[in-house]
């Protein structure tokens, strides 16, 4: 117990981000059936025309060739987005669009895919795993089908966040960093996703789902199991990030002086 | 460190070991930080360190009110001495005072030349700057806030103040930060006494804490069975990691994760696989990192040291050995620039419980050959060897020195077998064709001097188990510089690139005719370097080896130029130069050497063959009527079948003289009385000199010294300098026919002489530690 008679003037919060523990897990590999040193890896030719493309832009050193790290873990988390196609993805408005391959934020990067990237790379491993444990947007293991990556950061927070998460954990029946049985979804909760003018929101392997209620976010949920269309973008009647009352600023060219001559600048 | 703020605050208190634990105490009083603070927050003992106040004062708050300038960091003495190497200098105004200091010089090497010691964790002189750990910061005038001293270059006419309120505020918020999640377990921390973190926080660190939520958790990591890890205690200053990839050359630790889940690890389970890894155990500020076989043995405080030095390799390394009660607890490194700079090699670190095992602690004699060995008194065994020795002829006795014997003993032994008309002395050296040429049995570029070569060949060698401090000085060259390696032999890791040009003796011929394209590297380069292994010498055709080394030498004009001999040979062992100094006759072949084998010097079966803790003897070469006499101090392959067994003393018992690779003659001291009744090398042969009647001329130990000045005035005269070979001298002694002809044998490839580094002499053999370590990570 403590002494009443010692003030506290100030305590601080140390605790981990929900991200960082319940979300990622732990940033030491455990082997596990899919997921170990000897898993066998192969890039697709899809993957090499990627990489080739990639590689070209850093200087042909080794520590240049390092830098590419970041684009080929995304590569590899391309390659094993197996849930894309499922996902039927209804533009929210006009000028919005699906994405026609995965992006990466659906895969994973297996252990053996880090090894395939330290070879090609010719760096130690060890250089490839701490860039891939530094970004929450690298899964070091089997997410579910759909990774619902809910932000909690303040904006999303104000606006219910935690009460979104409340009601996902309630129908799915899991917690941050679990994923369901049937291996469908996997539950993270992340950082900002920089969406927050339309928040609270989630974004569920490659596509944001914004202006979330408690409720829609349960039928987006059955929708992408069901393999029903979704809508993705906001779900309210929003275009874009516009606030209620329509477009207030910026209807009109900017008056000047400009810093340089736009006019000057050719169309395109 | 603070050692120099401790010791002032401790020479302010007590004397001696009291002293220290008041300190300590005094660091944990400060700076408990739980909720059971308020109780612990009692008036200080008078006899507290003046250094932390003598009385605790209280605020309102219940808080204790620290005096507002730092304790000043010593006796401020601005009158330094300038190293001359570097003239330039500029001046840097330090706490008010102008001083000179080096030009390019970061702001805490500033401090440090002017003798004040700014607190650190993540700067390491010998690696990369971090600056990470935030503890060093100081004030600057006009920049907006404290900076990192490690990290900010001294440029001319900046003020810097090293204990303004600012600095010490901002430094006791840095610690603030560190201990929040560093977990209080200093009484069951091997590394209490002597961290980095319990005495700065004796000086930054509040007398409670104000986080309300637990510390952190972190998995511990299994590095192998010389690492502990308690990664909860890790400050995440990195200096692990920027050794294992700066100096050791391995890849496997990082820091993985990020923020307040960052964890210092291997990710995957690795262990750590390197011969010098024990250093990160010195280098983590804090108990994280300890050494496995020290856990829970003993306490800084109760340890007594000795300044000595390894003889487990060629490599000589300066060591401290750490006793209690008469017992090894620890081996550390010490400073020497020339030698190990601040590294030791693992088995330097942890062999010295191979010193506590399978000891021979009391002569022994076998009254039958049929019989088990029993023990003896003194009286009775000398008795009897010196009875051997009267009634053996000389040519017909036969004396082998082994790996760890040192330079005096084995004079008494040369002396005492001459005496008996007997030659016949050996070593355990393959140095074959070139024993009589020292600036081939050294290693001619001295240690040091391998970081200036431009260009290196290696000859049937592993550096990186035979001598891997010598390794990681050449990683360095190869790193900084881009040195260019080629190698002739095992095709191994050695932490850096190298061309590998085969591993057969045609390479090497090759290299000697002059057709291979890398000699036209070695021709290009200002200092070439050539090290060979002993490994080229333990092969029936050692003597073309040696004939196409020597051409190789002599005909690559910069390799043997003034004041630079690019050739030399990687010895392992610490008898070696020492006993090829005093002329002891080189084994052809250690590996293939039975006894009576050797280069063909004896004729007749040995009668009389007396062991210096040799024991690579071949049993089936011993002619059975041999009386073998073995004098060591393990009983390891050599005391078992020896007919007599003299108890001798291990490196830590006695003072003994050792040359390194580079022909440095050191001095090992006495740490520990040897085990039970066993006594001094070299009395022991001059005791059976008495008893045989031809009494050796020299008595004390300055008899024996005096006698080997006279013989090998290099090994003698105690300055731990080297003598050189001079150029013109070593050019004429390697000089060969190029008609010579000899037969090669092309099939065998070159090998290194060891293939386990963790086990090369009685005392590795014997040690548990160096067993799992084996286990572990030998091939
Ligand atoms: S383990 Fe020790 S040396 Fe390594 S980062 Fe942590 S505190 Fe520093
Ligand atoms: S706070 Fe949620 S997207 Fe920015
Ligand atoms: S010592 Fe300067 S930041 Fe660590």
């Amino acid at each position: 117990m403590r002494a009443a008679s010692v003030q506290r003037p100030a305590s601080r919060l140390f605790r981990t981000s929900a991200a960082l523990s319940a979300g990622q897990g732990t940033h030491i590999h455990r082997d596990s059936a899919g997921n170990s040193e000897s898993t066998p890896w192969e890039w697709t030719p899809e993957s090499l025309k990627k990489i080739d493309m990639y590689l070209a832009r850093y200087p042909d050193t080794p520590q240049g060739k390092m830098s590419a790290i970041m684009p080929l873990l995304w590569v590899a988390q391309q390659q094993t987005d197996e849930a894309h196609a499922t996902i039927k993805a209804k533009p929210s408005y006009d000028g919005a669009f699906a994405f026609d391959s995965p992006q990466g934020s659906g895969g994973w990067v297996p252990l053996a895919a880090m090894h395939a990237i330290a070879d090609l790379l010719g760096c130690p491993r060890m250089a490839v795993y701490e860039v891939a444990t530094f970004f929450t947007m690298y899964n070091r293991n089997q997410q579910g089908k759909f990774h619902i990556q809910l932000c909690a950061t303040t904006p999303c927070m104000v606006c219910g966040a935690y009460d979104i998460l409340a009601s996902i954990e309630k129908h799915l029946g899991i917690k941050c960093g679990e994923t369901t049985a049937d291996g469908t979804f996997t539950l993270t909760e992340v950082e900002c996703l920089g969406a927050c003018v339309n928040a609270p929101m989630v974004q569920i392997n490659d596509y944001f789902f914004e202006d979330l209620t408690p409720q829609s976010v349960v039928k987006l949920l059955d929708d992408l199991k069901a393999g029903n269309p979704v809508k993705i973008g906001p779900q309210n009647a929003r275009v874009h990030s516009l606030g209620p009352l329509g477009r207030t600023s910026l209807k009109s060219p900017p008056k000047g002086p400009y810093c340089r001559d736009l006019s000057q600048i050719p169309a395109n | 460190m603070l050692a120099a703020l401790q010791a002032r605050a401790a020479a302010t208190a007590r004397p001696g070991r009291v002293s220290l634990q008041l300190l300590h105490k005094g660091a944990r009083g400060v700076r408990s930080s739980d909720a059971r603070a308020s109780s612990a927050v009692q008036p200080a003992q008078p006899s507290q360190p003046a250094a932390v106040s003598a009385v605790v004062q209280l605020d309102e708050a219940g808080f204790a009110v620290l005096p507002k300038e730092l304790p000043s960091m010593r006796g401020v003495d601005f009158k330094q001495e300038l190293d001359p190497r570097y003239a330039e200098t500029i001046e840097v105004i330090i706490d008010g005072h102008p001083v000179q200091v080096q030009k390019g010089s970061s702001l805490i090497q500033a401090c440090e030349q002017v003798g004040i010691q700014v607190p650190r964790f993540c700067y390491h002189e010998r690696l990369s700057v971090a600056g990470n750990c935030r503890m060093c910061l100081v004030e600057i005038e006009k920049a907006p806030k404290p900076v990192a001293a490690c990290a900010m270059p001294a440029a001319p006419g900046m003020k810097v103040f090293t204990n303004s309120p600012i600095v010490k505020k901002a430094r006791e918020g840095v610690m603030e930060f560190l201990l929040a999640n560093h977990p209080l377990d200093c009484p069951i921390c091997d590394q209490g006494g002597e961290c980095d973190l319990q005495d700065q926080s004796l000086f930054f660190g509040s007398d409670r804490g104000r986080t309300t939520e637990s510390r952190r958790g972190v998995e511990d990591k299994n590095l192998g069975p010389l690492v502990k890890t308690v990664m909860t205690r890790c400050i995440h200053c990195t200096r692990c990691v920027r050794f294992a990839t700066e100096v050791a050359g391995v890849d496997e630790l990082g820091t993985v994760g990020r923020g307040n889940a960052m964890e210092i690890g291997t990710y995957v389970e690795r262990m750590l696989d390197s011969e010098i890894s024990g250093n990160i155990v010195d280098l983590c500020p804090v108990g994280a990192l300890t050494s496995k076989p020290y856990a829970f043995t003993a306490r800084p405080w109760e340890l007594r040291s000795v300044e000595s030095i390894d003889v487990l390799d060629g490599y000589g390394s300066n060591i401290r050995v750490d006793t209690r009660g008469g017992e090894v607890m620890r081996i550390l490194p010490r400073l020497n620039e020339d030698i190990n700079e601040e590294w030791i090699s693992d088995k330097t670190r942890f062999a010295y419980d191979g010193l506590k095992r399978q000891r021979l602690d009391t002569p022994l004699i076998r009254p039958d050959p049929e019989m088990p060995l029993q023990p003896a008194t003194w009286k009775d065994a000398l008795t009897l060897v010196a009875q051997k020795f009267k009634a053996t002829p000389g040519a017909r006795i036969g004396a082998f020195a082994g790996p760890l014997a040192d330079v005096e003993s084995m004079l008494a032994l040369k002396d005492l077998c001459n005496a008996f008309d007997s030659e016949a002395i050996h070593c355990d050296v393959p140095a074959g064709p070139l024993a009589d040429c020292r600036a081939a049995y050294t290693l001619g570029s001295t240690i040091a001097g391998v970081e200036e070569a431009d260009a290196v060949l290696l000859l049937s060698t592993d550096l990186k188990r035979e001598a891997p401090l010598l390794n990681a000085r050449l990683r360095r060259r190869v790193y900084h510089d881009g040195v260019r390696v080629a190698s002739v032999g095992p095709r191994v890791p050695l932490t850096y690139e190298y061309e590998h040009l085969g591993d057969s003796v045609s390479q090497l011929l090759e290299l000697a005719n002059g057709t291979h394209p890398f000699c036209k590297v070695l021709a290009g380069a200002q200092r070439p370097l050539v090290l060979v292994g002993t490994g080229a010498y333990e092969r029936t055709d050692a003597r073309g080896v040696a004939w196409a080394v020597q051409k190789l030498v002599t005909s690559v004009p910069a390799l043997i130029q003034d004041g630079w001999l690019g050739f030399g040979t990687v010895q392992p062992t610490a008898a070696a130069v020492g006993a090829l100094d005093l002329g002891l006759t080189p084994l052809a072949s250690s590996a293939a050497a039975g006894v009576g084998a050797s280069d063909g010097a004896i004729a007749e079966p040995l009668g009389l063959v007396y062991l210096l803790g040799y024991d690579s003897i071949d049993l089936d070469r011993l002619s059975p009527d041999a009386f073998v006499v073995y004098q060591g101090h393990h009983g390891d392959v050599g005391a078992e079948t020896a007919d007599v067994v003299l108890p001798g003393s291990a490196y830590t018992e006695k003072v003994g003289t050792y040359a390194n690779m580079e022909g440095r003659a050191q001095r090992t001291a006495r740490a520990v009385s040897p085990p039970g009744e066993a006594r001094d090398d070299w009395k022991i042969l001059r005791a059976i000199s008495e008893l045989a009647g031809k009494p050796l001329p020299y008595a004390g130990v300055d008899g024996i010294r005096e006698r080997l000045a006279a013989v090998a005035p290099q090994l003698a005269d105690g300055t731990e300098s080297i003598h050189a070979v001079s150029p013109d001298i070593a050019k004429a002694m390697l000089a060969v026919r190029a008609s010579d002809k000899f037969d090669f044998d092309t099939k065998t490839p070159f090998a290194s002489c060891i293939d386990n580094f963790y086990m090369t002499d009685a005392i590795s053999r014997a040690s548990t530690t160096m067993a799992s370590c084996t286990k572990a990570f030998a091939k």
